[in-house]
């Protein structure tokens, strides 16, 4: 008789061309550290962390790329089941940018319909190399019906938020759909989370 | 995505990522293994590969064209002092060939028309309109070739070549009866046309192979115990069926079907039910059967020959001649599956078979791997002295050391392949229809059918048929997948089945069954031949097969578990990855204050306590 | 080294796990003690409610907690308007389905979804419907879900129908559920009665709430829906022989309506100016509304039961007023009144006899089809037909087995004794555990079918000797008999309804293992006993034969009895109208 520690779990999958600090994000929100220079966590597929949102005990599942984006070989099965994509590029890095409409065509292609996707510039703390202008980013977003946030992994500007923000959202829309159709809430005995194959093993 | 330079050492290079390369690529990498995985082709997955319609169009198109086979560039400046170049296949041609495509429905969007026109109630001139339009329909049938996108009748070059001239003639012999008769009899059944496939051709994954995971068989068991489930989502499938007496029957096989089947009399119930409990065991009553067929035991049995048609071929799945003793394993394996996770043996992975390779990849990538698609190795440089490959070269002409290259078999020359010969084939047809082969309460059945030999001398056919919500096709549609071991070329072999259970412009009085929509046939190479270590290959050089015909994923898994022993022989395959909760950071080796951090973030989570009073 | 994760050790994860839940135990102890405290002080409030919900959540089955929980939103209805207190009772109704996902056979939590269902002010039934259905698909034993559910249709008046299709549904992906046919077994009386004489009773509205209690109804199925039913429970043990709850369906189906109650039978001897009265069923005499009219008199008497034992039982007698009857020149006409079923029963007496009776036979009652409904015989064909193909089958079960020998018992329990005694002969061996209640259940029917028999010959003489009889039943039936045999069996005891047998004159009961007497009791003209070769042992177990006054005759030879110092004179003292006496 154990119950789940959280009211809601949300699996948010990370994309963006490598370097733009994606995984810096994701270890700034969960663990509070900037390691800088250091690459993915070997054997990580996703960080965890708790957070509580007006109350209820949101479990924010973190995936990272494991580094495939690196010669554009991510694997169309890592944004199956993504309840949020945080699509990142480098406001340092034109080249990290112009690639966004390819990262939309994969998630067009892939990604669940419900899917809530932002657009995250993140480095602004070398605003005095930056090559994508704010009011840009904003267009290209709105255009794209996108939330926009900025960010710095490194001086953990707007981090908490761009999560935050996120397991509202989320929410919002889970609530949503749960008026619209009943039956997917919860029931007794069974758990909210994807049920994994050994979850479901009889024996 | 910047091309960046591959590094150029590796402990493992694997080329091609079909389900057993995915597999060895986890489980080296897992171990701590250096991996490169490449793929010479845009998608993951090789001949494993689950494609959205305009995907599988695009896959049509390729294989159709002439390949033209690379000039092999000449890499001998790379060699080193005792080496020797092997050339790899430049091009893939040989493992699918007789590809044939066929479409039903109507080009334009008849529901946009039909829209604007009348509202959607069922009037005589509306039905007069449909009728108009199938005929539209079938008259457009086949002329989709005139489109140069995709040439669907023409074949690739191969010696099946007649087969499909007389394939494409086929739908136009008799071309309006059929439809029109059709559209009368339900003119509320609105048909998805060629154009709303295409518009909702992301809604399609389909599988290139069709298989099931067998709910106790090695690809689920591995999936548990590496972890790598956690990547993908499974459904059951909820239904055996089979084709009997010109009839799609549920087969019973669960105690909940038995009790509810319809076509069983009671006798038979309990006969079966005995049956199924009995055969668990081994007896000596089975063990005077050895060597003689599974079909004489059944007889010996006195089940009749509605449970000995169930028994023979929905649950164990064999021919007639089958010997008993490999019947009854069949039989076993199937009821061991059996209510593991539902009420048939099989689980089928959500958006599709493709999806599996994937997940072991993401698992070696996790672990470091590196993933390259649209790069390939052109040859291997070979030590002279100790016939062990020292490096690869890729298409970049980059050299790339490594210890251990795995290699999926269609890039090696068929003269350094120890391969049965001739090449075995399956034969493949993937079908779009319109509705279920048995309609039922619930819409949403994922069902696996079994067609016995058609007539003498025909394959037995394995069908697949997926519903929407296995992420697999489009709301309104099913999907279909046919499977049998060739005999002749795959049109050969699998049209006289769909035209049995399905309504075609060929069939005849078919029209209360589902309407095929859209339609692909075509032949893939047969791995259950190749072996592990080709003869003509390297002591380090290891074969992939591509996919078997079997239903279930043993044999890919088996070879992947056999190279990877080969390659660590005191390594575990595939422990389970770490749950990601579990995981020490430390970063830099700098303490940080992880302690802290984590009794403030349980105090914002809160008060519960399992115990008490 | 590369590509080794660190990963934390067992005994790091347990110290997490043993340090985390010693701070949710001191949380828990901290809030629980907050809510005692409020609790005492009569605060209601939202801080209290949030308490309760807190630790609720986490333990479910304080029940001390869910009354406090009550009792804030009792009062929290007497301050909220209606709409405010629905919405109080909605977020209820949430937290309480997040109680049942930790325990979904929480009593506390099932119980209070009832009461606030049952107080929530626009009460939504389908979503409890499809909670419990939900919940059933999960676990379909759970009978906490089941009792919910049930008050739930009866709240919301679903139609019986629909419970039908409901309860086909869960049969249907698992037949292995006691609940599940038993539901079934209350709602088909609803929905497709027996006719009483109109035969459309299969189209009629299903009833709704409240659905008359299974209590008061007469229980049976109408014919045309039975035939449906024998189908499904077939289907259901042809699969599974071994499983019980069809099998236990099944013996519903067959059943028979309860027997009409009624007056049986009336007896009236002169020589003890004594009448004994049977009724259908045991009953309370003295509290029915028995009335006795003797030649248009009604008599002022007192009914006893045959034996102290008995405040029910289903023979009674009583005493005439002395004189009354007793020349044998008149004639008598005796009635019994049943005031309370307005039935009566007439009997005369005529000149010149010493006795007399007036019954419904066994036989015209056809009282021992057993348990079985008197449906039609081809019916009964049929099904036993059904049976018997399974019995080739699989030869050794015992549930197929039973329901062969009661199907046979319901068709022709003579025709077919000696397949019963062949087929309880292969029960006991199948089944050996209970071999006992099978020997009691074959006596009964052994019994059954002597009784049967002594009618056809139309005398009043018993004989049961040697036929394995472990147990005495149906003696209601043996009022009248006058001659038993029981010897060379494996009785050990003559029970106190032994008794019934009013105008028994000889008991033979020799070769058994009767230790008891306790049943030959103040039996007015019993003259002799035998009992050689059985385990009377004291004296005392003689006790009950001094109310037999005119016991002459006994024979106690082979018993432990005889063994006893002084034992004629003994039994002389006790016995003392006993004048032939063998030890």
């Amino acid at each position: 008789m154990s119950m789940e520690d959280y009211d809601y779990l949300f699996k948010i999958v990370l994309i963006g061309n490598a370097g733009v600090g994606k995984t810096c994000l994701v270890r700034r929100f969960t663990q509070g550290l900037f390691p800088p220079g250091q690459g993915a966590t070997i054997g990580v597929d996703f960080m965890i962390k708790t957070v509580d949102i007006k109350g209820e005990k949101v479990k924010l599942q973190i995936w990272d790329t494991a580094g495939q984006e690196r010669f554009r070989s991510i694997t169309q099965s890592y944004y199956r089941s993504a309840n949020a994509l945080i699509l990142t590029y480098d406001i340092t890095c034109e080249d990290s940018f112009r690639c966004l409409p390819e990262w939309l065509r994969e998630i067009e292609q892939y990604a669940n319909n419900q899917v809530v996707t932002i657009l995250v510039g993140n480095k602004i703390d070398l605003a005095e190399k930056r090559e994508v202008l704010r009011q840009r980013a904003e267009d290209f977003a709105e255009a794209q019906s996108m939330l926009y946030l900025e960010t710095s992994a490194k001086e953990s500007d707007n981090v908490e938020k761009l999560f935050l923000d996120l397991a509202c959202e989320l929410i919002r829309e889970a609530k949503q759909n749960k008026l619209d159709n009943n039956d997917t809430a919860p029931m007794p005995g069974e758990g909210k989370t994807i049920s994994y194959l050994s979850c479901c093993s009889l024996n | 995505m910047a091309a960046e330079d591959l590094p150029s050492e590796f402990d493992i290079v694997i080329l091609g990522t079909g389900l057993a390369e995915s597999v060895v690529a986890a489980a080296c990498s897992r171990v701590g293994q250096r991996v490169l995985h490449l793929d010479r082709r845009s998608h993951y997955a090789a001949n494993w590969a689950s494609f959205t319609f305009n995907g599988l169009l695009t896959w049509i198109q390729e294989h159709h064209e002439e390949s033209q086979p690379e000039e092999l560039q000449d890499w001998s400046s790379l060699l080193e002092e005792g080496e020797e170049l092997i050339y790899l296949n430049p091009s893939d041609s040989a493992s699918i060939r007789n590809l044939q495509v066929f479409c039903f429905t109507s080009e334009k969007d008849e529901e946009e028309e039909a829209q604007s026109a009348v509202p959607p109630s069922t009037t005589e001139e509306e039905k007069g309109e449909a009728a108009d339009d199938t005929v539209d329909e079938t008259e457009s049938a086949d002329p989709k070739e005139e489109e140069s996108e995709e040439k669907p009748e023409e074949t690739a070059a191969g010696q099946e070549g007649q087969g499909a001239q007389t394939a494409g003639e086929g739908p136009e012999v008799d071309q309006s009866h059929p439809s029109v008769a059709q559209s009368q009899s339900e003119p509320t059944r609105k048909k998805i046309s060629y154009a709303q496939l295409v518009k909702e051709g992301r809604r399609f994954n389909i599988d290139l192979v069709s298989k099931l995971m067998y709910s106790r068989g090695s690809l689920v068991d591995l999936l548990i115990k590496s972890n790598v489930s956690r990547y993908a989502e499974f459904k059951n499938v909820t239904r055996i069926l089979t084709y009997r007496h010109g009839n799609v029957e549920q087969v019973p096989c669960s105690r909940a079907d038995v009790f509810a089947s319809r076509q069983l009399s009671v006798v038979e119930k309990r006969k079966l039910m005995r049956f199924l409990t009995s055969c668990v065991e081994e007896t000596e009553e089975q063990q005077a059967f050895t060597g003689r067929p599974y079909l004489d035991f059944l007889r010996d049995q006195q089940l009749g020959d509605n449970l000995q048609h169930f028994l023979l071929h929905s649950i164990a799945m064999v021919t007639e001649d089958t010997p008993t003793e490999v019947g009854l394993a069949s039989t076993r394996h199937f009821l061991r599956c059996l209510g593991r996770y539902g009420n048939t043996p099989f689980l089928f992975p959500v958006y599709g078979l493709g999806e599996i390779p994937q997940c072991f990849c993401r698992m070696c990538a996790v672990f470091g791997g590196i993933y390259c698609l649209r790069h390939s190795v052109h040859c291997l440089l070979v030590d002279k002295d100790s016939n062990r490959c020292k490096a690869v070269i890729d298409s970049r002409g980059q050299r790339i050391s490594c210890n251990h290259f795995v290699v999926e078999d269609g890039y090696v020359e068929a003269n350094r392949k120890n391969v049965a010969t001739p090449t075995r084939f399956i034969s493949r047809a993937v079908l779009i229809t319109d509705a279920s082969v048995l309609p039922s309460g619930s819409d949403q059945h994922v069902s696996m059918v079994t067609v016995p030999p058609i007539a003498a001398g025909s394959p037995a056919v394995k069908m697949v048929e997926l519903c929407p919500s296995s992420m697999t096709c489009m709301s309104g549609t099913y999907l279909v997948h046919l499977t049998c071991q060739s005999v002749g070329s795959s049109y050969q072999d699998l049209s006289p089945v769909v035209t049995k259970l399905f309504h075609t412009p060929e069939s005849h009085d078919q029209e209360h069954r589902p309407s095929v929509l859209w339609c692909l046939y075509f032949n893939m190479a047969d791995g259950d031949g190749t072996q592990v270590q080709g003869h003509n290959l390297p002591s380090n050089v290891y074969l992939c097969s591509g996919p078997d015909a079997d239903l279930g994923h043993d044999h890919a898994i088996r070879q992947a578990e056999l190279i990877f022993q080969k390659i660590l022989p005191e390594e575990d395959f595939c422990p389970p990855a770490p749950n990601p909760e579990d995981i020490i950071y430390d970063g830099d080796g700098t303490s940080f204050p992880e302690e802290e951090e984590k009794q403030e973030e349980e105090l914002v989570e809160e008060q519960e306590v399992q115990t008490e009073e | 080294m590369h590509g080794r994760v660190k990963v934390k050790s067992t005994a790091q994860q347990e110290e997490e796990k043993r340090k985390e839940r010693e701070k949710k135990l001191k949380i828990y102890v901290t809030a629980r003690d907050a809510c005692f405290s409020k609790r005492k002080e009569g605060i209601w409030d939202d801080e209290a409610l949030q308490l309760t919900q807190q630790l609720l959540s986490s333990n479910p089955d304080f029940a001390t907690l869910w009354n406090y929980r009550r009792e804030i939103l009792m009062h929290l209805e007497t301050v909220k308007d209606k709409d405010e207190v629905q919405k109080i009772y909605e977020a209820e109704l949430l937290f309480l389905e997040a109680c049942l996902k930790v325990n979904p056979k929480s009593y506390g939590s099932w119980h209070h979804r009832g009461w606030v269902s049952a107080r929530l002010p626009r009460p939504d039934w389908t979503r409890e419907l499809s909670l419990c259905d939900r919940c059933l698909s999960i676990d379909d034993r759970n009978f906490h879900c089941w009792d919910y559910r049930r008050v739930v249709v009866k709240m919301s008046g679903v139609p019986v129908d629909q419970e039908l299709e409901f309860t086909d549904r869960l049969i249907g992906s698992n037949f292995s559920n006691y609940s599940s046919w038993h539901y079934r077994s209350t709602l088909l009386p609803l929905l497709h009665p027996e006719s009483p004489e109109p035969p459309s009773p299969c189209h009629e509205p299903p009833q709704t709430s409240p659905p008359p209690s299974p209590q008061i109804h007469s229980h049976r199925v109408c014919e045309e829906q039975l035939l449906k039913e024998y189908e499904l429970v077939q289907n259901a043990f042809f699969t599974d022989p071994n499983d019980q709850s069809a099998w236990f369906y099944y013996r519903w189906l067959l059943g028979r309506a309860e027997r009409e109650e009624m007056i049986s039978c009336v007896y009236v001897s002169r020589d003890e100016e004594r009448v004994a009265v049977a009724f259908s069923r045991p009953v309370n005499a003295q509290l029915v509304g028995l009335m006795l009219v003797l030649d248009g008199q009604p008599q002022r008497v007192e009914w006893r039961s045959v034996h102290p034992r008995f405040k029910h039982s289903p023979v009674w007698i009583c005493d005439l007023p002395p004189g009354t009857i007793s020349d044998i020149t008149n004639e008598h006409n005796l009635t019994v009144h049943w005031t309370e079923k307005h039935t009566h029963r007439d009997c005369a007496l005529y000149t010149g006899r010493t006795e007399s009776w007036c019954r419904d036979s066994a036989t015209d009652q056809e009282l021992f089809r057993s348990e079985l409904s008197v449906e039609k015989t081809s019916v009964l064909q049929s099904e036993l037909q059904s049976c018997n193909q399974l019995q080739e089958l699989e030869p050794l079960n015992k549930w197929c087995l039973l329901t062969i020998i009661l199907l046979m018992r319901a068709l022709d329990p003579l025709g077919y004794e000696k397949e019963t005694l062949a087929h309880f002969q292969t029960l006991k061996e199948v089944d050996s555990m209970r071999a006992a209640y099978y020997s009691d259940l074959c006596s009964k029917f052994m019994i059954e079918n002597t009784i049967l028999k002594m009618e056809y010959a139309e005398v009043r003489v018993f004989s049961m000797s040697d036929k394995n009889l472990t147990t005495l039943c149906h003696l209601d039936q043996l009022l009248l008999v006058t001659h038993i045999n029981l010897s060379c069996n494996q009785l050990q005891r003559l029970p106190p309804q032994f008794a019934m047998l009013q105008c028994l004159e000889v008991l033979e009961a020799d070769n058994n293992a009767i230790e008891s007497l306790e049943g030959v009791y103040h039996l007015p003209k019993l003259e002799e006993v035998l009992l050689k070769n059985n385990n009377i042992s004291t004296l005392a177990d003689l006790q009950p034969l001094a109310t037999c006054p005119k016991l002459k005759r006994l024979d106690l030879r082979g018993n432990p009895v005889t063994q006893t110092a002084n034992i004629e004179s003994e039994l002389a003292e006790l016995l003392p109208s006993v004048t032939d006496l063998l030890l």
